[in-house]
C-alpha cells in the first residue's frame, strides 16, 4: 500500500478467542504487495460486549507498529448495524453476513487510500532534512558546488513525484460520498473523518509546495550559473581569439615592414 | 411621509423580540452611519420567540423546545447566519443522522433499505434522488432561483412529485423521512418545498448543526450586544399613523395602554400575531390583510422532550437524530448528543402536521406514552425505566407551509406591504422565505439594509 516500501505478505493470523462460530479472517491484497488482515464476525441478535472487545483487541495487537501522529489505533466506528475496528494492518467488522462483501471492498479501498497518503507523508518527512541541507542552493551556485546539480535534480524529481501522487490522491479524497448514502460510502467517509485524511492531504500539499518551490529555485539558480559560466567562457574565448588575431596581425605588419 | 429633517437619530420601533426582531436591531445598529434609537417591544416575558432552550427541573439539563437545528450552506456559498454565530464566538456542534427506523430496524443507508424494503424500493429511491438533484441543483436551492417545473401554478403539491415514485414502499419512506421537517402534509406543500426538505439530507445541499449547549445562546449573545431598549410584557395591539405623520403603535402592558410614535416600524411577528394586530386607516388595513392572506399557510409542530438518567440508546443508535415511522413520520433527536460532556440522556420527538394537531389536543401523559410507543421495541422498555422528567410544547399554527401553486412576492413587496402610503412600515419574518432561522436572517438583513439606505438619505429623524 505504501508505494515507497514493499511489505511482505502476512501469514493469516489466528482467529482470536471469544468470536463466534462463522467468524473468519481474510487477507486482503494491498497495492504494495503486502496484505491487510480483516476479521469478519457474523452479527447475531444483540452483540455481547465480549465479542466487540475480542475483535477490538485483535486489531489492537497489530497497532504497535502503526503510527499516524496523534491518531490512536484502532479507530472504532459504530455505523448502522455495523461495528468496525480499523488499523493500517488489521481491521475487524461485526455485521450480518450479507454485508461482508461491501465492508471488505470499503476497507480495501480506504486502507489503500490511507496507505498511499501515509507513504507520501513519509516521503515528505524524509525530504525535509535534505531541504535544510540544500537551502543555500536556492541562492546560488559556485564552481565547487556545481557538481551537486545531479543530486538536486534527483531530489526535485522525488518531490515532484510525491506531488503528482498527492494530486491524484486528492481527487479520490475530495470525491463526495454517494447519495443516497450507501454503507460503503459511510464507512469511507467516517474513516476519512477519523483519520483526518482531508487535513493531512492539505498539510502534505502545503509542504510539497514548499519543497517543490525550493528545488525549482535551485534548478533555476543552477541553470543561471551554467549559463553565466558559459557566457563567461565564450567572452574569454572571444577575447583570446581577438588577442591572437591582433598578435598575428602585428606580426604580419612587422614582417611586411621588414621586407 | 414625514418631511422635516432634524438632528436626532431615527426612532425605530421593532414589534416582536424573536430572532427576526433581534437580528434586525443588530444589523441596524451595526450598519447605520448614525445609530438609530431602537425600541424592541415584546409581548411575552422572554426574548427569543421560537428559539427556546428549555431546562428540566429535575436536573439542569438543556433541551430544545423550539428551533433545534441550523442549516449550514457554507459548502455552497456564504452562510451569513453561521458567520454571525462564529462572530459571536459561539461553539457549534454538527448534527448527523440519515436513518429511519422501520419495523424495529435502523435503515441507515441504501444497503439497509434494500434489505428492509426490497431492491425495487432502493432503485426507486435512487431514481427519485437523482431526478430531484437534476430538478433542483444546490445553487438553485441556495439562491432560491426559479425552477419552472417546481414553482408556481404548474408546480402543484409535493404529493404530485411523490406520486412519481413507482415503489409504494420508497414513496412512504420519503414521505415519513421529511414529514416533521415540512410540519404539514405533502398535499399541503409545494413541490419545491417538499423537494428542498428531501434534498437537504444530501450534504451537497446543506449540513445541520446547532449551537453547543443550546440554540438560545444565540439569542443571549445578540441581546447582550444590543443597545436597543427592550421592553418585555408589552403587547403591540395596533399600528397606524399619527397627525404628525409618524407611525404610531398602541401597546398594552400591566401598566395599561399607551401609544408611541416612531419614524419607522418593523413588524417582526409571525402571521398568527399579525392577524390580531389592528391597522388604522383603510389603505393600511387593506394592504395588511392582503399581505396576511398571501402568507397565511399555518403549519404545526408538537415537541415532546424526555430526560433520562442515562443515554441508554448509545451503542445501538449513536446519531444526533433519526426518523420514526409513527405520527406519519416524526423526528427523534438525541438532544444529549448536542453536548458531548452530558452524562444524562434527553430524547426529543418532533411531530409535525396533522399528527401534531391531533395529538396536541390530548393530555401530556397520553402524548408521552404515544411517543415512547413510537420507539423501536429495543428502546421502549429502557425508556420507561430510565425516565426522569417530561416536557411537552405545543406549536400549533406556529410555523408556515408553502402550498403548491403559491408564488412568492418580489422581495420589496414582501417586506413593505403598503409602499405608497406607509413606506417606513416593514415586515420581517421567516414565513417570507422558508420558515427557518436562515430565512428570518435574510429577511432581517433585507429590511435593515433598506432602512439603512433611507437613514443615509435623510440622516436626522424625519420628524
Ligand atoms: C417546534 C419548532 C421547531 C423549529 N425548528 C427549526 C429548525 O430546526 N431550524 C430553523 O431554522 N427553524 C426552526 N423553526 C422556526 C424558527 O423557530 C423560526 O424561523 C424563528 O423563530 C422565526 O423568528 P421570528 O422572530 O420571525 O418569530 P418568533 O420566533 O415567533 O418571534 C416572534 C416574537 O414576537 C412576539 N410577539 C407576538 N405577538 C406580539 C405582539 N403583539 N407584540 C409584541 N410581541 C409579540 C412573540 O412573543 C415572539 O417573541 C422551528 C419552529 C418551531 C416552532
Amino acid at each position: 500500500m505504501n508505494a515507497d516500501s514493499t511489505v511482505a505478505p502476512l501469514a493469516t493470523p489466528m482467529l482470536p478467542e471469544g468470536v463466534p462460530a462463522g467468524s473468519r479472517i481474510e487477507l486482503l491484497p494491498s497495492a504494495d504487495g503486502g496484505s491487510h488482515a480483516l476479521l469478519l464476525v457474523p452479527a447475531g441478535t444483540g452483540e455481547s460486549l465480549d465479542v466487540v472487545e475480542a475483535a477490538r483487541c485483535w486489531v489492537a495487537e497489530s497497532v504497535a507498529a502503526d503510527s499516524r501522529g496523534p491518531i490512536a489505533f484502532p479507530v472504532l466506528l459504530r455505523l448502522y448495524n455495523v461495528e468496525l475496528a480499523w488499523s493500517p494492518t488489521r481491521s475487524a467488522a461485526i455485521a450480518v453476513e450479507e454485508r461482508f462483501a461491501t465492508i471488505r471492498d470499503a476497507v480495501v479501498d480506504f486502507t489503500n487510500l490511507e496507505a498511499e497518503l501515509h507513504g507520501i507523508e513519509t516521503g515528505i518527512a524524509e525530504a525535509w532534512p535534505n531541504y535544510e541541507a540544500d537551502l543555500s542552493f536556492a541562492y546560488g551556485f559556485t564552481e565547487a558546488t556545481l557538481g551537486q546539480r545531479e543530486r538536486l535534480l534527483g531530489r526535485y524529481a522525488q518531490v515532484m513525484s510525491l506531488h503528482g501522487r498527492l494530486a491524484r490522491l486528492t481527487r479520490r479524497i475530495t470525491q463526495p460520498a454517494p447519495q443516497p448514502p450507501t454503507l460503503a460510502g459511510q464507512i469511507g467517509e467516517r474513516l476519512r473523518e477519523r483519520l483526518r485524511v482531508e487535513e493531512r492531504d492539505e498539510a502534505a500539499d502545503g509542504e510539497l509546495e514548499v519543497l517543490c518551490g525550493h528545488y525549482d529555485a535551485c534548478g533555476q539558480r543552477a541553470s543561471d550559473y551554467t549559463i553565466a559560466r558559459r557566457e563567461n567562457m565564450l567572452s574569454w574565448t572571444i577575447i583570446i581569439l581577438l588577442v591572437i588575431e591582433t598578435l598575428l596581425f602585428a606580426a604580419d605588419l612587422l614582417a611586411s615592414a621588414g621586407t | 411621509m414625514p418631511q422635516h429633517l432634524s438632528d436626532t437619530p431615527w426612532d425605530i420601533g421593532i414589534l416582536g423580540g424573536g430572532p427576526g426582531g433581534l437580528l434586525t436591531a443588530r444589523m441596524l445598529e451595526q450598519t447605520a452611519a448614525v445609530p438609530p434609537s431602537i425600541s424592541i417591544i415584546e409581548a411575552s416575558d422572554r426574548i427569543g420567540g421560537k428559539v427556546l432552550t428549555g431546562m428540566f427541573n429535575a436536573l439542569p439539563v438543556p433541551y430544545e423546545a423550539g428551533a433545534a437545528e441550523l442549516y449550514d450552506y457554507s459548502a455552497i456559498d456564504e452562510d451569513p447566519l453561521k458567520q454571525l454565530i462564529a462572530d459571536l464566538g459561539l461553539p457549534i456542534q454538527p448534527l448527523d443522522g440519515s436513518s429511519l427506523i422501520h419495523n424495529d430496524q435502523l435503515i441507515g443507508n441504501l444497503d439497509d433499505l434494500r434489505d428492509s424494503l426490497g431492491s425495487e424500493a432502493a432503485a426507486a429511491l435512487v431514481q427519485f434522488h437523482h431526478r430531484g438533484r437534476d430538478r433542483l441543483s444546490p445553487r438553485e436551492f441556495y439562491e432560491a432561483l426559479p425552477v419552472p417545473s417546481l414553482d408556481g401554478c404548474e408546480g402543484g403539491s409535493f404529493e404530485t412529485l411523490l406520486a412519481s415514485i413507482q415503489s409504494p414502499a420508497a414513496r412512504r419512506y420519503v414521505e415519513r423521512f421529511i414529514h416533521s421537517d415540512l410540519a404539514t402534509e405533502a398535499s399541503r406543500t409545494s413541490r419545491r418545498y417538499g423537494l428542498e426538505n428531501y434534498l437537504m439530507n444530501d450534504p451537497a445541499y446543506m449540513q445541520l448543526y446547532c449551537v453547543a449547549g443550546g440554540n438560545e445562546q444565540l439569542i443571549e449573545a445578540i441581546v447582550s450586544r444590543l443597545s436597543a431598549q427592550i421592553e418585555r410584557q408589552v403587547r403591540a395591539i395596533s399600528v397606524g399613523r399619527g397627525a404628525d405623520g409618524r407611525l404610531t403603535v398602541e401597546t398594552e402592558s400591566a401598566g395599561g395602554r399607551s401609544q408611541r410614535s416612531f419614524d419607522a416600524v418593523v413588524l417582526a411577528l409571525p402571521i398568527e400575531p399579525l392577524k390580531h394586530l389592528r391597522f388604522h386607516g383603510d389603505g393600511l388595513h387593506t394592504a395588511m390583510q392582503r399581505h396576511i392572506a398571501h402568507h397565511d399557510h399555518p403549519a404545526d409542530y408538537l415537541r415532546v422532550s424526555i430526560l433520562f438518567d442515562k443515554a441508554f440508546w448509545r451503542g445501538r443508535w449513536d446519531d444526533a437524530y433519526c426518523m420514526l415511522e409513527d405520527f406519519d413520520g416524526c423526528c427523534l433527536y438525541d438532544e444529549s448528543a448536542r453536548d458531548p460532556a452530558e452524562d444524562h440522556g434527553v430524547l426529543g420527538w418532533l411531530l409535525g402536521g396533522e399528527a401534531a394537531v391531533a395529538w396536541s389536543q390530548r393530555p401530556d401523559a397520553e402524548i408521552v406514552e404515544a411517543a415512547i410507543s413510537a420507539l423501536p421495541s429495543w428502546l421502549r422498555e429502557p425508556a420507561r425505566h430510565h425516565q426522569l422528567e417530561v416536557r411537552v410544547h405545543r406549536w400549533i399554527g406556529a410555523v408556515s407551509s408553502l402550498p403548491g401553486g403559491w408564488q412568492p412576492l418580489p422581495l420589496d413587496r414582501r417586506h413593505q406591504p403598503d409602499a405608497t402610503d406607509h413606506p417606513t412600515l416593514f415586515v420581517v419574518g421567516d414565513y417570507l422565505f422558508d420558515s427557518t432561522l436562515n430565512g428570518v436572517h435574510d429577511s432581517a438583513e433585507y429590511v435593515a439594509d433598506w432602512l439603512t439606505t433611507l437613514m443615509l438619505d435623510r440622516p436626522g429623524s424625519p420628524a
